[in-house]
């Protein structure tokens, strides 16, 4: 159990470039996969409070994880959140467990991602359907992180401090997508131009 | 997943314990079980349905169970939702920040045995006499158990343990909120 959260989001143009980057570094690099999310709503304002509840298909696990926002929270750029989480043995029996409690599937998200470990800390490649490639550093460090970021040729003014389901939203809002359109690659296929 | 099972109350326990291993019943737990009940207070259609989510320590394994009674006089008569997970305190915490509330916090001595495919679990609970819980996938299996014991099928409890306690024993438990072998308050 993880009770704190703390990490850095930058959206990315060349993820080549800044991977070779990573190992140039010493970075290390972990593991590859692909993850499938379901985010629940309860119909109540859960999801609009920045409350999540997700449901996670990893290659080998199932993760269930509760996130809100500190109520301390005040950097523009950094995601700072309170974390909970818990691998789950069956992912079927998990949902419905969930859904009996009251929650309803509101946005299914697929992410491929790579990790690295550099310097001490954990740092991902992401691609996310529809929104493109980010990198990410959790850290509660702030110090380390920025002298990681520097290292890069980032910096923490860069940072977003909204998730992916929310990034999203605000994308399908620009792109006049439905709002339940799926952030999966095969809708992301569907929707280009042919 | 519906629970296909029978309680048989006051048995005793050595007797039964004899007479499963010699039908080569095979004795693979006996061990005291930490259960959290967790409940929507407010919702009627809770208390009404009984639904409840239960984590539990069962040895070194931690689960998650979803209930809801749907008939208690009928084998079969609860839903029954379960997984393993990871992290109970983490899982804990999640269902209190979804608004659930710990209802009760209770505890139970469990000597399981198992036979073929149907188990048979001796349980201890603080202030009832040991009751034996038959279980397997189907009515046919559940009662071809208790006719192995020797047991009259007219006696078979299918109350959830609330019932047991209130029904049964006239023990009311709604607002007890640790119901263990050494407090009960």
């Amino acid at each position: 159990m993880k009770d704190k959260e703390i990490e850095i989001k930058i959206k990315i143009d060349d993820r080549d470039a800044l991977t070779k980057k990573v190992e140039a570094l010493g970075g290390i690099f972990k593991e590859r996969g692909n993850e499938m999310d379901v985010l629940y709503d309860d119909g109540k304002g859960f999801y609009d409070a920045h409350k999540v509840l997700r449901l996670r298909k990893a290659d080998k696990t199932n993760v269930l994880t509760y996130k809100e926002k500190l109520p301390k929270s005040t950097s523009f750029n950094l995601l700072e959140r309170m974390e909970l989480q818990t691998e789950v043995g069956d992912y079927q029996i998990m949902d419905d467990i969930i859904k009996h409690l009251g929650f309803v599937p509101y946005r299914i998200k697929e992410k491929k991602y790579e990790d690295y470990l550099l310097d001490g800390l954990k740092v991902e490649f992401h691609t996310v359907a529809f929104l493109g490639d980010f990198i990410e550093i959790e850290t509660e460090d702030i110090n380390k992180l920025k002298i990681v970021l520097g290292k890069l040729g980032l910096n923490l003014e860069q940072g977003i401090n909204r998730d992916y389901g929310t990034l999203f939203s605000e994308y399908c809002e620009q792109h006049n997508l439905p709002k339940d359109t799926p952030c999966t690659f095969e809708a992301e296929q569907r929707s280009l131009p042919h | 997943m519906r629970e296909i099972e029978a309680h048989f109350l006051e048995v005793d326990p050595e007797a039964v314990g004899q007479k499963l291993s010699a039908l080569g019943a095979k004795k693979v737990q006996d061990e005291i079980i930490i259960d959290r009940i967790y409940e929507h207070l407010s919702d009627s259609d809770w208390h009404k349905h009984k639904k409840r989510v239960r984590l539990r320590q069962d040895g070194k394994k931690s689960q998650i169970t979803f209930k809801e009674l749907k008939d208690f006089n009928v084998l079969g008569g609860t839903e029954e939702l379960e997984t393993e997970i990871s992290d109970l305190k983490a899982m804990e915490q999640i269902l209190l920040y979804l608004g659930l509330s710990l209802k009760r916090r209770a505890e139970k001595r469990r000597v399981r045995y198992i036979l073929n495919t149907i188990k048979f679990d001796l349980e201890f609970w603080p202030k009832l006499k040991p009751l034996l819980e038959i279980e397997s996938d189907s009515e046919d299996k559940v009662r071809e158990g208790a006719k192995l014991l020797g047991l009259n099928w007219e006696n078979a409890n299918f109350m959830d343990m609330k019932d047991i306690y209130e029904k049964i024993y006239n023990i009311p438990i709604e607002n007890i909120k640790i119901l263990t072998f050494d407090k009960f308050e």
